[in-house]
């Protein structure tokens, strides 16, 4: 009778701890199965791959997730999670990591051990630093950093040599790297929302950029050079400082928009009347005399230039 | 028949198997059991209380009677405050937060309404009639985060270490926050509220196997409160802090050692878990307040950044260094309200602050706008008001110095010196501006003839009576919020223009609002230390007040709206503090033990 309670009490625990033999039902097939918990998971800690804890209430993540070697996808969105616990470095074949919408203050100096990382998404925290480890991840083609507290980067940020998405919309950056201008395969760089009063001229180094946004800053000029950055799709500068526009941005052949409403710019560039593979061009909000916009506008037919 | 046998018998060995396993990976000892109990039943008893006075209240409870319930209820919640604020922070602010709006930097103009306890407390004990509707909104909050800490609760995984780790954390937070009245500031139940937090402990310890030495001491601290908990006012702190709940930290210390249960490995944290008590020499990590990759102990690169310091080519003019505002022999300050902009004959916006210490704060400038020093320096120099310096220009007349380039290679292996090194190697020397061997630090290490009766007494009013010590923090003394000191807070005082009180006027520099556009933050300034402050003349960011007695009556009047400005949002309560002038006076005398302008000097570099 006495073996018995205990033994139930045995078997309860063991149930609440999740033991697969006695809760293993069906199959799971660890490839496409999403696991919710991190006990869930554990019970197939060898092969579960996908874990995801979105908007679960959670405030902190157990140190068992470094047990979970196989994860490649980890969603914590949308929790209150103020930090990440050491062991979470040993998943080392995470591929995408979301952590959106959390208390982050700062990172483990462990997440160097996520070498096969390609996407992390960390916008909305309060971070303002970032681990040296992460820039040791060699994968990361997509880092979003929006909606954080980042008044500086680490000049490290240009050991990211495969970066592509670099997403740092909404800090309060007063100043960029010159090192940011080793990111030879960035295509998209977001830097609206922040406080820079300039862009060092080395990012005329970042030869695949397609979209440079610059929105809501304190930019008073554009790199002089900016023609060098060929790939260039589109500009976004609206609401800054500037006063010109740099001659050799007519040395951009796949420009399509430029956006530079509420500027201080008088004059345009000369060369602006021949960019005729120009589709948008936005100036509302600068003091361009409307004999201006008028010639320009007969000069580019096929560009939407709003006025 | 048989075959039923056969499972159970099956069943029986693999559970025993899968114990074993399961034993073996996670092993789960005595101790950590009997603390999930407790865990388990306080929560069920803090939840219980509070549903209990939703029914008095449904059932129309007066006044007294809610009282009673919401003491009840605090006490519950005290006997696990350890391990919510340590396991589910949010729930913990969800369920004793301050009574202080918030928002979301994504959301500034949203506000996030606070909850729990001190929300509740202003609808119990308001001296108006009990408005029953909001008292009922707030207890269902309650309800809510405490049933969240319940459900939560079942899966912290309690381990020796962090038992031991959120217990020292919790002492930290019954002397900083629990005994001044920070989070109970109405009921003023917080010294019997001590008592219910070190019964905890004491119970929570005696789960450790020869813990004696720890609760002798604990059983004395525990005295001591119960003989004094009806005193307010009058309540030793500074005993109670240095005989009773230090010397408690240490033996801690000691226990963890000699049984060898590991400290917990926390790099993220100002006070780490492998020190002493919250006063031991060297306390505070200052790399958690630095950027990764700072270095903290280069000699070569602080005295770089003394000599960048004293450099007047790091303005636009040549006509300014650093310490032209910042004067060392000040305590880092200039003793002027406010120094001159370069732009325009005017006045600079804000006051000097002392550089002593700064770098011991998680935000820099009255603000708040920046993290880190080294942003700060960039902040500065860029500034045309403050210094108006041109990186390039700095880099090249610096490179043409001969006796500079020394120094530089000496710290960097760079060819010229490059905008970042700057910023760098002043950070690195601001870093070394430590003081935190003051007549108190001394007094709390031990030495009890450091400090005079009247600074004692003034300590004693510091975190009591005038509540000073609600909003600065022990032992920074500034809005850097224990135990985890990372968040600064920033209150509304109703700081006024000038010293004039028969017709004060305030001032209408909007403070933190100016960062970051939330409302409430209107007029709101960082919690600036009191460290120095003896010697760093005049006061505020304004540089308003000229002595520390204008400060102190200022407080004692109740801030601005005790001196009659319509400042509904004042965060600093508004009543006077009725100190007598000796209480004045006692204060001030401890306020001058606080000064340590002398330790940053014996940082050889
Ligand atoms: C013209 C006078 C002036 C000069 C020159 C100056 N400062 Fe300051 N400093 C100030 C004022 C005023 C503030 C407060 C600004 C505020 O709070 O908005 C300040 C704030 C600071 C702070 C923040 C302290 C805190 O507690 O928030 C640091 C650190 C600092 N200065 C370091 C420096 C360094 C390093 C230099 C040289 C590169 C420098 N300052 C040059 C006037 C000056
Ligand atoms: C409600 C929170 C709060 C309370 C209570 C409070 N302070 Fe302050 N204290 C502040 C803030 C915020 C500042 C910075 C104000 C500014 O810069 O305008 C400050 C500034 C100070 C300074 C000036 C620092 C400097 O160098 O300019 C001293 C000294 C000081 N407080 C002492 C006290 C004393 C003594 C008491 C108790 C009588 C007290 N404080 C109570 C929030 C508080």
């Amino acid at each position: 009778m006495k073996l018995n309670i205990k033994m139930s009490v045995v078997i309860a625990f063991l149930l609440t701890k999740g033991y697969s033999a006695f809760t293993q039902e069906g199959k799971i097939d660890c490839a496409a199965h999403v696991f919710k918990t991190i006990p869930e998971a554990l019970e197939y800690k060898d092969c579960a791959t996908k874990l995801s804890m979105r908007v679960a209430k959670i405030e902190r993540v157990s140190e068992q997730i470094g047990n979970l070697k196989a994860i490649t996808y980890l969603d914590l969105k949308s929790n209150s999670l103020r930090e990440l616990p050491a062991s979470i470095g040993a998943l080392s074949k995470l591929e995408q990591v979301i952590i959106s919408e959390n208390h982050l203050k700062s990172l483990p100096e462990t997440i160097e051990g996520w070498q096969s990382v390609r996407f992390m998404q960390l916008d909305n925290n309060s971070l303002s630093d970032l681990p040296l480890g992460l820039f040791k991840l060699k994968k990361l083609n997509t880092l979003d950093l929006s909606w954080n507290n980042f008044a500086s980067l680490n000049s490290r940020i240009g050991s990211l040599g495969q970066l592509k998405i670099l997403d740092l919309n909404h800090n309060s950056l007063l100043v960029l790297p010159k090192e940011i201008g080793k990111l030879k395969a960035l295509q998209e760089m977001d830097l609206s929302f922040n406080k820079l009063k300039a862009i060092p001229d080395e990012v005329i180094r970042m030869s695949s950029l397609k979209r440079l946004a610059l929105a809501n800053n304190e930019l008073e000029q554009l790199p002089r050079n900016i023609g060098k950055l060929k790939k260039l799709k589109s500009i976004i500068v609206t609401n800054n400082k500037l006063t010109q526009l740099p001659e050799s941005i007519s040395a951009l052949k796949e420009l399509e928009s430029i956006y530079l409403s509420y500027n201080q710019i008088g004059k345009l560039p000369a060369a602006l009347y021949k960019m005729s593979h120009l589709r948008n061009l936005v100036l509302v909000g600068n003091p361009i005399p409307a004999a201006e916009v008028k010639a320009l506008k007969q000069a580019l037919p096929n560009t939407n230039i709003v006025f | 028949m048989k075959h039923q046998l056969k499972t159970k018998v099956l069943l029986f060995t693999s559970a025993v198997v899968a114990l074993a396993a399961g034993m073996s990976a996670n092993k789960k000892s005595e101790i950590e059991t009997q603390v999930k109990r407790y865990y388990d039943l306080n929560v069920d008893s803090l939840n219980s209380s509070v549903q209990q006075m939703q029914q008095h209240l449904a059932t129309g409870a007066g006044q007294a009677s809610l009282q009673e319930d919401f003491k009840k209820a605090r006490v519950y919640y005290k006997r696990i405050e350890a391990f919510v604020e340590y396991h589910l922070p949010e729930s913990a602010l969800k369920i004793n937060g301050p009574n202080l709006v918030e928002s979301e930097p994504s959301l500034p103009e949203e506000p996030i309404l606070p909850t729990g306890f001190q929300v509740l407390e202003e609808v119990v004990y308001s001296e108006e009639p009990l408005d029953r509707q909001a008292a009922k909104m707030e207890t269902d909050g309650l309800a809510f985060a405490c049933n969240r800490a319940k459900v939560l609760g079942a899966n912290i995984e309690f381990t020796e270490t962090n038992i031991l780790d959120a217990l020292k954390l919790n002492l930290y937070r019954l002397i900083t926050k629990g005994i001044s009245g920070f989070d109970a500031p109405v009921a003023l139940n917080s010294l019997p509220e001590a008592i219910a937090s070190l019964e905890a402990t004491q119970k929570l310890f005696n789960y450790f196997p020869q813990s004696g030495e720890l609760l002798k001491i604990t059983t004395a601290a525990l005295q001591y409160l119960q003989e004094h908990q009806g005193d307010f006012d009058g309540f030793d702190r500074a005993t109670f802090i240095a005989d009773y709940i230090n010397p408690l930290c240490v033996l801690v210390y000691d226990y963890q050692l000699a049984h060898k249960i590991p400290f917990a490995q926390a790099p993220n944290r100002a006070i780490p878990a492998n020190i002493p008590h919250l006063f031991s020499p060297g306390a505070i990590d200052l790399s958690f307040y630095a950027p990764a990759g700072a270095e903290l102990n280069s000699k070569e690169l602080a005295a770089l950044g003394k000599i960048l310091f004293e450099d007047k080519r790091l303005s636009v003019a040549n006509n300014r260094s650093c310490a032209t505002c910042h004067i060392p022999s000040k305590a880092f300050t200039d003793g002027l309200a406010l120094n001159e902009s370069l732009v325009g004959g005017k006045k600079l916006m804000r006051n000097t602050p002392s550089l002593i210490n700064a770098a011991y704060q998680p935000v820099q400038f009255s603000d708040s706008r920046i993290t880190f020093l080294e942003d700060q320096v960039h902040a500065v120099i860029a500034n045309p008001e403050e210094m108006g310096g041109k990186f390039e220009q700095i880099q090249s007349l610096l490179a043409k110095d001969k006796a500079f380039m020394k120094s530089y290679k000496a710290a960097f292996s760079g060819k010229k010196p490059g905008a970042d090194e700057v910023k760098k190697a002043l950070a690195a020397y601001v870093r070394t501006l430590s003081g935190f061997n003051s007549s108190f630090d001394r007094f709390m290490q031990g030495d009890k003839t450091a400090m005079t009766a009247e600074q004692l007494n003034g300590f004693n009013l510091f975190m009591g009576k005038a509540k000073c010590g609600t909003c600065h923090f022990m032992p920074t003394f500034t809005g850097a919020a224990p135990p985890y000191y990372e968040k600064m807070e920033s209150e509304v005082l109703g700081v006024p223009q000038s010293n004039d009180t028969i017709n004060p006027k305030m001032d209408l520099d909007s403070g933190k609002y100016h960062v970051y556009g939330m409302p409430h933050h209107l007029y709101s300034f960082k919690t600036a230390t009191v460290r120095n402050a003896a010697v760093t003349a005049p006061y505020m960011h304004n540089g308003s007040l000229k002595t520390l007695r204008e400060l102190i009556d200022f407080y004692n009047r109740g801030g601005g709206q005790g001196l009659g400005f319509e400042l509904e949002h004042q965060t600093l309560p508004g009543d006077p503090l009725l100190l007598t002038e000796q209480e004045k006076k006692n204060i001030e005398a401890f306020i001058g033990a606080l000064t340590d302008t002398v330790s940053y000097k014996k940082i050889q570099f």
